[in-house]
C-alpha cells in the first residue's frame, strides 16, 4: 500500500478528527575521512506523526512502525481527552489540500557515490593533501490525509558533495572547502568544488595574524547561509515574534535593515517539497522587503491569531524549532546592490579586509533582538589590501549584528548560491557571496 | 527474529559486525503560558529498528531499518555488508580492532518513580502552577517543560558481546522572559539554561528541582535585568556557576578530548582538535587545580551506561591530571591506533545512526571551600551565570560565552546586578588561568541534552559535573 493510501486509511477509521502524516527516508552516505571512504551509510528510516483533536485540543503521537498506526490514533486520542489546548487552532486542513507529485531523484547507488569518492580522494592525494567529506544522495516519500479531506503526497530527492583538502588531515594546517547541493547525483560538480577545495588549501598555507577591530569583509555564499539560518531561526518564527525576542517584534512596517536588502522565503525557486507539515501548499512570503519587516512564518494555528493565511511553514519538530514553524528556503536579494559577477570583483572593491569562505560555529542568542551573532571563520581566511587577496591569516572572530552588518553591506554577486540547511529536513538557503562593511572582529 | 541469528548469518560474511536494537519511547509536555493566551502541547514518540554495523575486507559498512521483520533485518544486513565490500575495494588502509573478552549482563536506570506512571494532567498541572506563579510584574511570558524517556537497547556482536540496557532519562526546565515599555527584553532560566537539564532518572528528579519554590526569585532577577546596567568590559577576574563551568568543560576539554576529532574523522561537521596523540602525557593543559575524568558509571548522569555501543564496559578514565593530559576518549578502532585500549564511549543517538566517540559524563573534579568563600576572596571580577550563547572555534581554541546574568564583584562582595555579561579566552591559558575551584558541596552532574556530532548530525546528552570555579585576568565584556 502506498503511504497517502495508508495515511487515507487510517483517518477514515479514527473516531475523532485525525490527521495522518508519514515520511519514508533513504539516504546513502559516503563520508570520507583520512583520505579513505570510513563511514558508508545507508539509512532507512520512517516516520510517522499522528494527531488528534478534540476541539482546540490537540495531542501528537509519533511512531517509527506503520503497523502500529492505529493504535497510535487510540493513543493520540487517549492524549487528546487531556491535551492543553492550542490557541488559534481552527481544526486540520480540509478538502483543499489535495495533490499528488514526484520528482526522479536519479543514480542513488552506493557504487556510484563511491566511484566519486575515490576520484576525489585520488586528485586531492595527488596534491599531497589530506582529504574529507562526503557524497550524500537521498530521497524521500512523503504523505499526508485529515479526516477533513486533504490528501497530499510527493516524492522527491536530491544529492550534494561536501569536500575538504586538508593540509593536516585533522584540520590544524590550511584547508580548503567545496560544496554542491542539487536534485541528481549526476549533476554535481564534483571536479570544479575539488579543485576550488584545493585551491584555497594552497593559498592558505602559512596564515599570519590580523588586528581584531572593525574590518571590511567579502564572505562567500556557504558562509552568509550560516548567518541567514540563525536570523530564520531567532527572527522568522510567529512564535518568536509574539515571545518579543525577535528583530521583527513591534516593528511590523519598520526599517529593520538595509533598503537594498529583501529576504524571502522562496520554497518555488528551491528543493522544498511543495506543501508543509500540515499540508498548507508553501508560497513564497516577503519576511524582509527593501529593508522594511513585513510578515513572520506561520503555521495554521498562529496564523489563525494574527487573522491570516498560514505561510506554510510548518515543520516536524526540530532542534531550535520548538515551535514547529521555519522557513525552508530562505533567500537574500540584495537589490541594486548585486551586480559582480564573482567574489572576487566584491574583494577588488576592498582596500583593506578580509576575504572569509566559511564560518563555524556561529550563535545568534546573543542579542537576538538585534539579531547579535558571534562565530569564526574557517577554511580558508585571507587579507585583502588594494582590491588583491595578498597573505593567508589564521581564523577570527566576529560580533556584530547581522541586520545591521546587511545594512552596511554595498556589494553583492548576481549569481547565488544553494546551501542545505544544517537544522531543517530538506531546507536549502540561496544566498549570494555579501561585502559587509565595518564587521567587528574581536578574535581573543 | 532473535538477533544472535542475524549475528551468526553475519560472522562468516565480514571480519566483526555488531547488531544493535533500539526501542525509544518520549514523552514531551511544554507549558507556553503568555498574558494574552497559552499554546501548550504535549507529545508521545516511539522510535525502534536495527543497526547493523560492518567490518568488511577493509573498512565498515552501516545500515538500519525500522522494520522488525526477519527479511528486513537480512536485507538491512546485507546492505551494511554491501557497503563494506564496496568501500573496502577503493580503500587503502586496514581497519584494525583488538581482540576482547566476551561481554554479557544488562543495565537499568535506578529511578523511584517511572515518569511513565504519572499521569498526563498532572505532569500538567506540575508545570502550569510555576508557570501561573511567574506571569506577574514584567514577565511577559513563561515557558516550561518536562521530558521523559524509556529507551531500552539490545547489542549482539561477532564476538561474544550480548548486552540489554533499559535507560530512564528527562529534562526539565523553565524560563521567565521580562519585557519593559520600550519592548526590551531579558530572560532567566532555572535550574540552569534550557540545554543543560538533562539527567538519567525518574520523576523524582523532577520534583527535587522544586520549580515553584524558585519563581519568585526567577522572576525578580529578570525584571531587575530590565533596568541592571551592562557588565563592564576588561581583563577581569571570572567566577563560573556550576553550569557554565560544566558547558565551558563540555566545549573546550571534552570535545578536544575526542580521539575521532584528533585524527581528522569529524571534519564535515564538527572539526578537528588543538591535541594530537604526541600532547599525550606531557601537554598543560591547564593549572595543577584541573583534573578532568570522563566517568560513565556516575549516577544519574546522562552519559551512565553499562555499555557502549560497541560493548566496551562502562568505567572511569583521567583525562587530565592535575592541569597534565593524560588520554583521550575513545573508541577500539581510534584507541588501537595509538596503542592504547578503548574509554567506553561509543555512542549512536538511535538505530538510525552509526557509534561515534562521544562525551560520557566528563567532570572537573572538585576543590575547597564555598561559593561565598571565593565571592568573598574576589577583589574585582564579575560572577556569570546560566549561558545564553556559545561559539567556539574547529580546533577548539578560541571560544566565546555570554550568560543570562553576572554580579560584579568589588572587594568580595556582590556590587551589582550586570545584563549581559560575556567572556572569552583560548582553552589552555584559559584552564591555566584557573586558580580556585569550590569544593563537593557545590558540586553538580549536569546535563547537555543536545551534544551536535556526526554527518548526518546525531544529538545526544552528555553529562559535566562541576562546582563553580574562578579564573583570572579573563576578558570580560557585554553582548
Amino acid at each position: 500500500m502506498n503511504l497517502l493510501d495508508l495515511c487515507r486509511d487510517v483517518t477514515k477509521a479514527a473516531p475523532e478528527e485525525t490527521e495522518v502524516w508519514i515520511r519514508r527516508d533513504r539516504r546513502g552516505c559516503a563520508r570520507f575521512s583520512l583520505s579513505e571512504l570510513s563511514q558508508p551509510m545507508d539509512l532507512d528510516t520512517i516516520e510517522a506523526r499522528v494527531r488528534v483533536a478534540r476541539g482546540r485540543r490537540v495531542a501528537e503521537v509519533v511512531t517509527t512502525d506503520l503497523d502500529d498506526l492505529r493504535n497510535a490514533v487510540g493513543r493520540a486520542t487517549a492524549l487528546a481527552k487531556v491535551a492543553p489546548e492550542i490557541e488559534g487552532f481552527e481544526g486540520f486542513a480540509g478538502a483543499d489540500a489535495v495533490s499528488t507529485s514526484s520528482r526522479s531523484p536519479g543514480d542513488i547507488s552506493a557504487d556510484a557515490r563511491t566511484e566519486k569518492v575515490a576520484a576525489i580522494i585520488a586528485r586531492i592525494d595527488r596534491e599531497g593533501f589530506a582529504s574529507a567529506g562526503m557524497i550524500e544522495t537521498e530521497t524521500h516519500a512523503l504523505a499526508i490525509a485529515t479526516s477533513r479531506g486533504a490528501a497530499r503526497s510527493h516524492e522527491d530527492g536530491s544529492a550534494e558533495l561536501r569536500v575538504w583538502a586538508l593540509e593536516d588531515a585533522a584540520g590544524r594546517g590550511a584547508s580548503g572547502h567545496g560544496s554542491h547541493l542539487v536534485r541528481q547525483l549526476q549533476e554535481l560538480a564534483v571536479e570544479r568544488e575539488t579543485e576550488a577545495a584545493i585551491r584555497a588549501a594552497k593559498d592558505g598555507k602559512g596564515p599570519g595574524r590580523f588586528e581584531s577591530g572593525p574590518c571590511d569583509i567579502v564572505m562567500e555564499p556557504v558562509a552568509v547561509a550560516e548567518l541567514l539560518e540563525w536570523l530564520g531561526t531567532i527572527a522568522f518564527p510567529a512564535p518568536e515574534v509574539e515571545a518579543g525576542t525577535s528583530a521583527m517584534s513591534n516593528r511590523f512596517g519598520q526599517s529593520i535593515t538595509g533598503a537594498h536588502i529583501s529576504i524571502r522565503e522562496s520554497p518555488l525557486d528551491s528543493l522544498a517539497d511543495p506543501f508543509d507539515r500540515e499540508a498548507t501548499t508553501r508560497r513564497a512570503i516577503d519576511l524582509i522587503r527593501n529593508g522594511i519587516a513585513m510578515e513572520p512564518l506561520t503555521d495554521r494555528a498562529s496564523a489563525q491569531k494574527r487573522r491570516s493565511a498560514s505561510t506554510g511553514s510548518a515543520i516536524p519538530t526540530a532542534l531550535f524549532s520548538p515551535g514547529g514553524i521555519a522557513g525552508v528556503a530562505l533567500s537574500i536579494d540584495a537589490g541594486a546592490h548585486a551586480t559582480a559577477k564573482s567574489s572576487d570583483e566584491l574583494v577588488n572593491g576592498l582596500d583593506r579586509g578580509l576575504y572569509v569562505r566559511r564560518l563555524h560555529y556561529v550563535n545568534g542568542f546573543l542579542d537576538p533582538q538585534r539579531a547579535m551573532m558571534t562565530g569564526m571563520s574557517r577554511d580558508g581566511c585571507f587579507a585583502v589590501e588594494r582590491g588583491r587577496v595578498v597573505r593567508p591569516v589564521k581564523n577570527v572572530r566576529f560580533t556584530d549584528s547581522f541586520l545591521e552588518m546587511l545594512a552596511r553591506s554595498d556589494g553583492a554577486t548576481a549569481e547565488r548560491s544553494l546551501v542545505r540547511s544544517s537544522w531543517t529536513t530538506g531546507g536549502t538557503l540561496d544566498v549570494p557571496a555579501l561585502r559587509f562593511r565595518n564587521v567587528l572582529l574581536t578574535s581573543s | 527474529m532473535d538477533l544472535r541469528e542475524i549475528v551468526e548469518w553475519l560472522k562468516p560474511r565480514c571480519r566483526y559486525a555488531e547488531v544493535r536494537y533500539t526501542d525509544e519511547n518520549v514523552e514531551t509536555v511544554r507549558v507556553r503560558a503568555r498574558r494574552d493566551g497559552r499554546n501548550d502541547a504535549v507529545s508521545q514518540s516511539r522510535a525502534r529498528g536495527i543497526g547493523i554495523r560492518v567490518l568488511g575486507e577493509k573498512t565498515w559498512g552501516f545500515a538500519c531499518t525500522p522494520r522488525l521483520d526477519a527479511d528486513s533485518i537480512e536485507e538491512c544486513a546485507q546492505r551494511a555488508l554491501d557497503l563494506a565490500a564496496s568501500a573496502s575495494r577503493v580503500g587503502k588502509r586496514t581497519v584494525m580492532l583488538p581482540e576482547r573478552a566476551p561481554q554479557k549482563g544488562s543495565y537499568r536506570t535506578k529511578i523511584e518513580t517511572d515518569p511513565f506512571s504519572i499521569p498526563l494532567e498532572e505532569r500538567i498541572a506540575f508545570l502550569d502552577a510555576p508557570a501561573r506563579a511567574l506571569l506577574k510584574g514584567r514577565i511577559h511570558s513563561a515557558e516550561l517543560h518536562a521530558d521523559a524517556s524509556r529507551l531500552e537497547k539490545r547489542l549482539v556482536t561477532t564476538d561474544g558481546v550480548d548486552v540489554e540496557q533499559i535507560f530512564h532519562f528527562g529534562a526539565c526546565n523553565m524560563q521567565a522572559i521580562a519585557v519593559d515599555d520600550a519592548g526590551n527584553t531579558e530572560s532567566r532560566t532555572a535550574p540552569t539554561w534550557s540545554g543543560c537539564d538533562a539527567f538519567q532518572g525518574g520523576w523524582e528528579r523532577v520534583v527535587a528541582l522544586d520549580l515553584l519554590g524558585q519563581t519568585e526569585q526567577l522572576r525578580s532577577e529578570a525584571e531587575a535585568l530590565l533596568d541592571a546596567p551592562y557588565c563592564p568590559e576588561g581583563e577581569l577576574d571570572l567566577i563560573l556557576e556550576s553550569s557554565q563551568v560544566a558547558l565551558q568543560v563540555h566545549e573546550s576539554c571534552g570535545h578536544p578530548t575526542e580521539l575521532d576529532r584528533v585524527f581528522g574523522t569529524e571534519i564535515t561537521l564538527a572539526g578537528g582538535s588543538f591535541l594530537d596523540a604526541e600532547k599525550r602525557g606531557s601537554f598543560r593543559y591547564g593549572s595543577d587545580l584541573v583534573t578532568i575524568t570522563a566517568d560513565s558509571v556516575a549516577e544519574g548522569g546522562p552519559g551512565t551506561f553499562g555499555w557502549d555501543d560497541e560493548g566496551t564496559p562502562a568505567g572511569t578514565h583521567p583525562l587530565v591530571e592535575r592541569g597534565t593530559f593524560v588520554d583521550f576518549l575513545s573508541s577500539r578502532e581510534t584507541a588501537a591506533v595509538i596503542g592504547r585500549s578503548s574509554t567506553g564511549t561509543m555512542r549512536a543517538s538511535g538505530f538510525d545512526r552509526v557509534p561515534l566517540v562521544r562525551m560520557t559524563n566528563v567532570s572537573l573534579a572538585p576543590g575547597r571551600g564555598s561559593l561565598e568563600d571565593l565571592i568573598a576572596d574576589t577583589k574585582h571580577g564579575v560572577y556569570m551565570l546560566n549561558d545564553r550563547s556559545w561559539s567556539i572555534d574547529d580546533q577548539r581554541l578560541d571560544f566565546q560565552f555570554s550568560c543570562e546574568l553576572g554580579w560584579e564583584i568589588v572587594n568580595g562582595k556582590r556590587a551589582r546586578l550586570v545584563k549581559r555579561p560575556l567572556y572569552g579566552g583560548s582553552t589552555p591559558k584559559f584552564w591555566a588561568s584557573c586558580d580556585a575551584i569550590c569544593g563537593p558541596e557545590e558540586y553538580r552532574l549536569w546535563g547537555i541534552s543536545s551534544c551536535g556530532k556526526g554527518d548526518p548530525m546525531q544529538l545526544m546528552a552528555v553529562g559535566h559535573g562541576a562546582a563553580p570555579a574562578r579564573f583570572r585576568d579573563v576578558k570580560v565584556g557585554r553582548a
